[in-house]
């Protein structure tokens, strides 16, 4: 059998679950922006030091699925396999989710050290507009080349 | 908790520790607005490809970690370096599948990558 990395049948299954897990978390963060119709629940975030509720559940359903699987299930074999990839799993899932924890906190300090954003004050008129109103004109102006610290100079 | 179990566990989260590490500055600039893009080790040769702060986080760390126990004669270093393997290998193969992903919207101009453009990666 093909096994460059000559990885005993244990750190294969441990490989599969941490696979499992990471494809689960990019196939719903992929969903979350491409998915047209994608439950606004699982795209919000409850706190923005935290990642996405789709996230959160990506990451940690695969491992409790995995352990629930291996509870459930009667035959000894499949049991420890299942045990062995929801370790995996969370091998994967559980590092990730601090990463992800750290780098959204990060992320929301650093608009926050941003300082307070000043919106620019807009002028509304209090009258709707009842004719296209022409308040701009083309105008040509000639320039010339010159020397100096001014790239052109206006003739007229 | 098992040795082995606790020594791959200790060896994902010291590589997902990197990774952070690394993840947080550029996202802490990027709340800044000034993302430090294209920059060191921010940069990727294919944008399908994860940048090069994702290789030195999940592979560099997991191979440093293997090297390290090779050398020192230590199992517990190498144990700890197939759990960073795990998580490493996991994150940079979920995370090109994603840019895949990303590089087919934007190539087939799909509307909704129009609209709303690429998402940040972290």
């Amino acid at each position: 059998m093909f096994n460059p990395l000559k990885m005993s049948s244990d750190e294969k299954q441990f490989l599969i679950g941490g696979l499992l897990s990471s494809i689960t978390a990019y196939a719903e963060k992929s969903a979350e922006f491409y998915v047209p119709g994608y439950p606004t629940e699982l795209k919000t975030q409850i706190d923005p030091h935290l990642p996405t509720n789709g996230q959160i559940l990506s990451l940690v359903a695969p491992p409790v699925v995995l352990k629930l699987g291996e509870k459930i299930v009667k035959s000894g074999t499949t049991k420890e396999k299942l045990g062995k990839i929801g370790f995996g799993s969370l091998l994967f899932s559980a590092p990730r989710l601090v990463q992800q924890i750290g780098s959204n906190s990060a992320y929301a300090e650093g608009v926050k050290a941003r300082g307070a954003f000043i919106p620019t004050p807009v002028a509304v008129s209090k009258y709707a507009l009842t004719a296209p109103a022409t308040n701009a004109r083309a105008t040509t102006t000639r320039v010339a080349p010159t020397v100096g610290l001014s790239k052109y100079t206006v003739i007229s | 908790m098992e040795a082995t179990t606790k020594n791959m566990l200790i060896g994902a989260f010291v590589t997902a520790g990197v990774d952070l590490a690394l993840e947080a500055y550029y996202m802490y600039m990027a709340g800044q607005g000034k993302a430090p893009a294209n920059q060191f080790p921010y940069v990727t040769p294919h944008p399908a490809i994860p940048p090069a702060d994702d290789w030195i986080a999940c592979a560099g760390v997991p191979f440093g970690l293997y090297a390290l126990g090779k050398w020192m004669k230590k199992d517990n270093l190498v144990t700890m370096a197939k759990g960073g393997a795990i998580y490493g290998g996991s994150e940079l193969a979920g995370q090109t599948m994603f840019r895949c992903i990303i590089e087919a919207q934007a190539m087939t101009g799909a509307v909704r990558y129009a609209v709303v453009g690429p998402p940040m990666i972290r």
